[in-house]
């Protein structure tokens, strides 16, 4: 059964995959020069948006407990640096 | 049929039980909970396993001859006789004595439960989902005080800044840890939205770790839609919660460093994909530029002057030849023969021009046609070198400057701010990269006061 696909795992794990793409497209050098030259622009872009998303990334630490009536209550918790 | 009352039937209950042979001499396995000790001295509690559970009375004098104090969650071996409370109508057992489950009884039980579970399938392969490269959110069930989940923190901070966790706060000891850890896989299935999911504890003897050995917790965590890595213990330790789980790590932290791989790993592969992607299109343009020239050098262009040249030629010796056959023939025949010779040659002749003048127009046009051609493909390959140098965010390292950026987050660095003394920064340079650290910080102002020349060493 496959498990849910995060959306920052979705991007990251297909754009990976995608520059591996264009890296052997390149490597092949079939393509024509143009062509050549759109794929490797899709791929620095790629390299950077996931750049700016891994950078982009803030800490978030919770706790999860169940609340009187059964609900669900999530509180920060604070883990000072060792 | 005689009529009962209530105290009659549960004088009857008690005579059965106590002529009952099993039942005045009991031995009976099981794990303490809900224990209180009355000022009177008796102790009650109950003694429980996975499924069921039976009220017990531990008296005074009984109470005084233990070797242990017995407390909530321990496994033990209560003998005694069985018999019911009368006025409460309740089954219960007296105890004469208490002894600790040795770890071999509670050893016996964890291989027998394992087995069981085993043979069921509950371990299988293929039942092991597949843990997620990249989590975003990551649920732990653990004990929150203690070091353990301290540890995971500083291990993920120092991996991948940026994390996001969920903790589960629940006990991992003692008779209550069991249902608590089946209670907070249930939220993390039902509402906490995590994508993996790490259940883990510190060290312990095999009785602390008993709650991880329960049925309870496999089925839940084989139950569990998330992926679970199962951390119980140390290294040597194995629990029927790690058999079950989806991946079972040595120690929490090795937990830690399992569920998220290292953010400046990601950040040097896709920098070495750039790279790789750089190199190969220059490559690809390298190749283009001399295929260009080659084809200029080619013999069928200089064939084309080569075709025509010996055309000409043939054209010459042909009116030579024309020349020599009309001269041998008018020698004998006087004037006809002499205007015959004389349209032919004009006529040859012209032919042999307008030939020699239309080959002369075709190598011309066939040389401007071809230098427009090979024009047009630089002009097109400047086009698109111009465009890749713009693109490309090292040009500017290729004329002698450098581009720096931090190792932990990977963003480029364009100004003091974002640097301190001690940090660590990646230099790009035009034939590769240094990690280097900071020495000393000089900003704008201090320079411009500084004398020229003058800068602190």
């Amino acid at each position: 059964m496959d498990n849910k696909e995060t959306q920052l795992e979705l991007s990251y794990e297909a754009a990976v995959e995608r520059l591996e793409e264009i890296v052997n497209l390149l490597e092949k050098g079939e393509a024509p020069l143009e062509e050549s030259l759109d794929l490797f622009r899709e791929g620095v872009t790629l390299a950077k948006a996931c750049e700016e998303k891994l950078s982009a990334l803030t800490e978030e630490i919770s706790k999860i407990q169940l609340g009187p009536e059964g609900i669900m209550i999530e509180t920060k918790v604070e883990f000072p640096d060792a | 049929m005689k009529i009962l009352s209530v105290s009659e039937l549960n004088q009857y209950v008690a005579r059965v039980l106590s002529q009952d042979f099993l039942l005045n001499s009991l031995r009976v396995e099981g794990e303490i909970s809900g224990g209180k000790l009355y000022p009177s001295g008796h102790y009650y509690f109950t003694l429980k396993d996975s499924k069921a559970q039976t009220s017990c009375v531990c008296f005074k004098s009984a109470m005084s001859n233990l070797d242990f104090k017995p407390i909530d969650g321990q496994h033990v071996i209560v003998s005694g006789y069985a018999t019911i409370y009368e006025q409460g109508g309740r089954f219960q057992i007296i105890v004469r004595s208490i002894e600790r489950a040795g770890e071999g009884l509670l050893y016996a039980r964890f291989v027998e439960l394992r087995d069981r579970l085993q043979k069921s399938g509950l371990f299988a392969e293929e039942r092991k989902k597949k843990i997620p490269f990249l989590p975003e959110r990551i649920g732990i069930i653990t004990s929150l005080e203690g070091a353990v989940i301290r540890d995971i923190v500083h291990i993920l901070r120092r991996r991948f800044p940026g994390f996001v966790i969920r903790i589960f706060p629940v006990s991992v000891q003692g008779s209550s840890s069991a249902q608590e850890i089946v209670t907070a896989l249930a939220l993390a299935n039902s509402e906490a939205d995590c994508d993996v999911l790490i259940i883990c504890r510190g060290g312990g003897s095999l009785e602390d770790l008993m709650p991880f050995n329960s049925e309870e917790v496999a089925l839940a965590v084989s139950a569990s839609e998330i992926p679970v890595i199962s951390a119980v213990g140390h290294e040597t330790d194995y629990t029927i919660c790690d058999f079950v789980s989806d991946l079972r790590a040595p120690t929490p932290s090795a937990a830690a460093e399992l569920v998220l791989p290292r953010k400046s790993d990601l950040l040097t592969n896709l920098d070495m994909y750039r790279n790789r992607m750089k190199t190969l299109l220059l490559h690809t343009f390298a190749l283009a530029n001399s295929k260009l020239k080659h084809l200029t050098e080619r013999p069928v262009l200089r064939q084309g002057d080569y075709l025509i040249s010996s055309r000409l030629q043939k054209l010459d010796i042909l009116s030579w030849r024309l020349q020599s056959s009309l001269t041998a023939v008018s020698a004998d025949q006087p004037l006809r023969i002499a205007r015959l010779k004389d349209r032919i040659e004009r006529s040859s002749l012209s032919i042999l021009q307008h030939q020699s003048v239309l080959l002369e127009k075709g190598r011309n046009m066939l040389r401007a046609n071809m230098s427009h051609r090979l024009s047009q493909e630089r002009l097109g390959l400047d086009k698109l070198t111009a465009k890749l140098l713009a693109l490309d965010p090292n040009a500017v390292v290729r004329r002698g400057y450098a581009r720096l950026s931090c190792i932990e987050t990977g963003k480029a660095i364009s100004s003091l701010e974002q640097l301190a003394i001690g940090a660590d920064i990646r230099i790009y340079l035009a034939d590769g990269i240094a990690d280097a650290r900071v020495k000393e910080l000089f900003p704008l102002e201090l320079l411009e006061n500084l004398q020229e020349g003058s800068l602190p060493d």
